[in-house]
């Protein structure tokens, strides 16, 4: 069983790689690094520059995972390997399911801003479709070689979804002998003016809902506690701000945090499929964030057996 | 002599219950408690606050119902109307600045005369917002018809914009305007002070315009007939005209975040009124000068249509629609809010069923309670027409502000020493004439009016005596009879 990383030739920012050995190291979980290259064409060319163009990406492969492998350093085992194809979110998501990966790791745009997850094309794509827990980490993410996961908070929302992606994150703290920690996020709504029912009517709306979120915590936390071989959290807590930037700030956050959110009722539950609300919870997160499929009641890492 | 057990336990009379206040550390925990607002609202931003909220409310249609009924005298039912709201908005100003939350004057009432008090305004709030939403998206479609006849050429069916009564089937405009802000509230969205201020300057611009060219168009002969109603006439316009005056209470409402409220709400109050009557008169002066009293009568999109006759050009009306069309879009967004977030505070109160406090965990706001206000007003809106709105809205509203100038004098009675951050000039002359002229000016109102208030408010009462009073929070609180006390950490 894995922990699958994609990794792009050229890449500047080494964060996924830095998490995904984190997690692996956390896990037990063989690491593969894995670099996808566009596939040559159907027509071959008379000139052969097909095949020289495929030479030359080849070797950007393969530089790519020597740069790779001396970042991560001799201590963290890894396997690095090429595959080609069309489509980098389809070849990545045929090599996860072909070696049963437990998680795919994948790293922020370089457009993004420093310290948060910066979505691109490929994470965009992962996180309306993937089958598998998808792990991204912030552009710029470092962890010392011998760091561990340390922690895990869950993003509960109130959905039914929310409360199975509670449980699967409770086994895999369980599992790892890692903190739990359950938190609901808010936004404060933002003041009307002018206003003929008082200038801070939105605390009355963001005090409701602290208090309606106080009760699904409960209820989901009683639920949890049907399961076996689930953790319990250490810390439950429901947090608001003034953006989501600000919420996600207050929460207050250590070296080997990650957040763990669930997909949008709207997706389908065999897959990841981040909600409006979701993005903007992950696009904010300081700390690297895992979403995992609802369907996924199972291990998610660290576990004997994912399937 | 010590209390029996029995004693202690006896359930409260109905009496009790009904005249039961919310204690104020309990105001301040439904808030939050914890973060005070800080003190940023200034001299400019107050008075802007005031004059965005009020003008919009009635002054792009009023004159269409109320000119029929008093001639160009209605000159004085606008300045009567104004020296009304300005005595009302000085005494809700004084009662929101003792209490240490801003809110309605529903929390308010609560807080100060007790829980029957409270729904009885509640009824009137819910007239004054929630039918004035509906008043302002009816005459939000008149000028969405004339904006399209004068730009494309053609208009909305009359069987699709005006209801019933006016010879229509449904006023499908208005009600796509309530339903749009609906979804607007649902998704989160509000208007920023400053976004508030670009709307002040664009509604006063467009008022601006209209009184300029509509001066073009001056005829005193259309002066001549100047009270055909004599002094009868201007009182009865005076009660619907009111409608457009309705807003100026946000200015009180800020109390908590105003720097010196003592100094800075009086004159936000004194100089919004200034500014919006100063308007109201020049467009009611231009407008009646500019075409006979009697051509206003079902007249649609009133301002729009008077230039287009005195300048014989479409390009003016279709300025003003365009304006206005903007205008009356965040009026109506404002106001349908105030009715969602009193309705809030009311089911929070255990007054209305636990529907309008519920947060949908995905948007963060009053999902359920936003639609159900807005259906509401929507079929208002699609159904019932103009001047019908407009008159229960004043009727709710003149109510209201009585209770509201009731309060300030029987709190300084009640509770003398509680630190007011602001407190009514020549007092009790100001609520005393307040409370007489809000009478006066209700009692000019047509018999049907009454007719429909009065059911309105028995149909709350009603359904507090059924519902509210067994559901009261504050009912369940261990010591819901203690007074009203002076807060140790007040400012």
């Amino acid at each position: 069983m894995t922990v699958l990383v994609g990794y792009r030739p050229g890449a500047r920012d080494r964060g996924d790689l830095a998490l995904a050995a984190m997690l692996a190291r956390s896990s037990g979980e063989r690491l593969v690094v894995c670099c996808v290259v566009p596939d040559r064409w159907e027509m071959p060319s008379v000139a052969r520059v097909d095949g020289e163009y495929e030479r030359h990406l080849g070797g950007l492969a393969h530089d790519a995972l020597q740069d790779a492998e001396m970042f991560l350093g001799g201590d963290t085992k890894a396997d690095y390997i090429v595959r080609t194809g069309r489509s980098v979110p389809t070849t990545l998501a045929k090599e996860a399911a072909s070696r049963g990966a437990r998680m795919l790791v994948l790293g922020s745009s370089s457009h993004g801003s420093w310290g948060h997850v910066a979505l691109g094309s490929v994470t965009d794509r992962f996180l309306h479709s993937a089958e598998l827990p998808l792990a991204l980490a912030p552009l710029g993410f470092r962890a010392p070689s011998d760091s561990l996961l340390h922690r895990v908070t869950v993003g509960l929302d109130g959905s039914r979804l929310s409360e199975a992606v509670l449980v699967a994150a409770a086994r895999m703290t369980h599992r790892l002998g890692v903190d739990l920690r359950v938190v609901t996020f808010a936004v404060r709504g933002r003041t009307m003016y002018p206003s003929q029912a008082g200038y801070n009517a939105e605390d009355m709306v963001i005090q409701a809902w602290r208090e309606q979120a106080e009760a699904m915590q409960a209820k989901a936390l009683n639920w949890l506690a049907t399961h076996d071989g689930v953790s319990t959290p250490t810390d439950i807590s429901i947090v608001d701000g003034r953006n989501w930037s600000d919420a996600l700030e207050r929460v207050g956050w250590v070296e080997g945090d990650v957040l763990v959110l669930g997909p949008s009722p709207q997706g389908p539950l065999s897959r990841v499929f981040l909600g409006s609300t979701g993005t903007k919870i992950l696009q904010n997160s300081p700390v690297p964030v895992i979403v995992i499929p609802a369907g996924r009641g199972g291990t998610v890492i660290g576990g004997p057996s994912a399937r | 002599m010590a209390q029996t057990l029995s004693e202690k336990v006896a359930a409260p009379t109905l009496l009790q219950k009904v005249m039961r206040k919310t204690p104020l550390d309990e105001v301040g925990k439904q808030v939050g408690g914890g973060e005070q607002l800080s003190r940023t609202i200034g001299l400019f931003q107050l008075t802007m606050l005031g004059v965005g909220c009020t003008v919009g409310t009635g002054i792009f249609f009023v004159l269409t119902t109320q000119v029929p009924k008093a001639g160009p005298s209605i000159i004085f039912s606008f300045i009567a109307a104004a020296v009304v709201a300005g005595l009302t908005a000085l005494c809700y100003a004084e009662l929101a600045s003792s209490i240490p939350v801003s809110g309605s004057s529903y929390s308010y009432a609560y807080a100060t005369l007790g829980e029957g008090t409270a729904m009885i305004v509640a009824a009137c709030l819910l007239l004054e917002y929630g039918v004035s939403c509906a008043a302002v998206a009816v005459g939000w479609s008149q000028y969405v018809n004339q904006l399209l006849h004068n730009l494309l050429g053609f208009q909305i069916p009359d069987a699709l914009a005006f209801s019933p009564e006016e010879g229509g089937i449904i006023n499908v405009p208005a009600m796509v305007l309530v339903l749009l802000c609906m979804i607007l509230l649902i998704r989160g969205a509000s208007e920023s002070a400053k976004a508030n201020a670009i709307m002040v300057c664009v509604k006063l611009t467009v008022l601006m315009l209209f009184v300029v060219i509509g001066f073009t168009g001056w005829n005193t002969d259309n002066l001549a007939d100047f009270a055909p109603f004599g002094v009868n006439g201007i009182w009865v316009a005076t009660g619907g005209i009111f409608f457009s005056f309705i807003g100026l209470d946000a200015v009180s409402t800020a109390g908590e975040e105003v720097k010196d409220p003592q100094r800075t709400m009086p004159r936000a109050i004194i100089l919004g009124l200034i500014i919006v009557s100063t308007i109201y008169v020049l467009v009611a002066v231009v407008a009646v000068a500019a075409q006979p009293w009697k051509k206003f009568d079902g007249q649609e999109a009133g301002l729009a249509q008077i230039l287009q006759n005195v300048t014989g050009s479409t390009w003016p009306g279709t300025v003003i629609a365009a304006g206005a069309i903007i205008s009356i879009f965040s009026v109506t967004l404002v106001t349908l809010y105030g009715q969602t977030r009193i309705l809030f505070a009311m089911s929070r109160d255990g007054m209305v069923p636990p529907l309008f406090h519920k947060i949908n965990h995905k948007t963060l706001t009053p999902v359920n309670g936003t639609i159900v206000v807005a259906v509401v007003v929507a079929l208002l809106a699609g159904l019932v027409p103009l001047s019908k709105l407009a008159d229960l809205t004043s009727i709710g509203t003149l109510t209201a502000f009585s209770v509201v100038s009731a309060a300030v004098m029987i709190l300084r009675h009640t509770a003398p020493d509680l630190p007011r951050g602001f407190r009514v000039p020549f007092y009790p002359w100001v609520p005393i004439a307040s409370i007489v002229f809000s009478v006066l000016v209700v009692i000019g109102l047509p018999v049907i009016t009454f007719v429909i208030f009065g059911l309105w408010v028995g149909a709350w009462l009603v359904f507090y005596l059924l519902y509210g009073i067994k559901h009261s929070r504050i009912g369940q609180l261990p010591d819901q009879d203690a007074p009203l006390q002076q807060p140790a950490d007040r400012r």
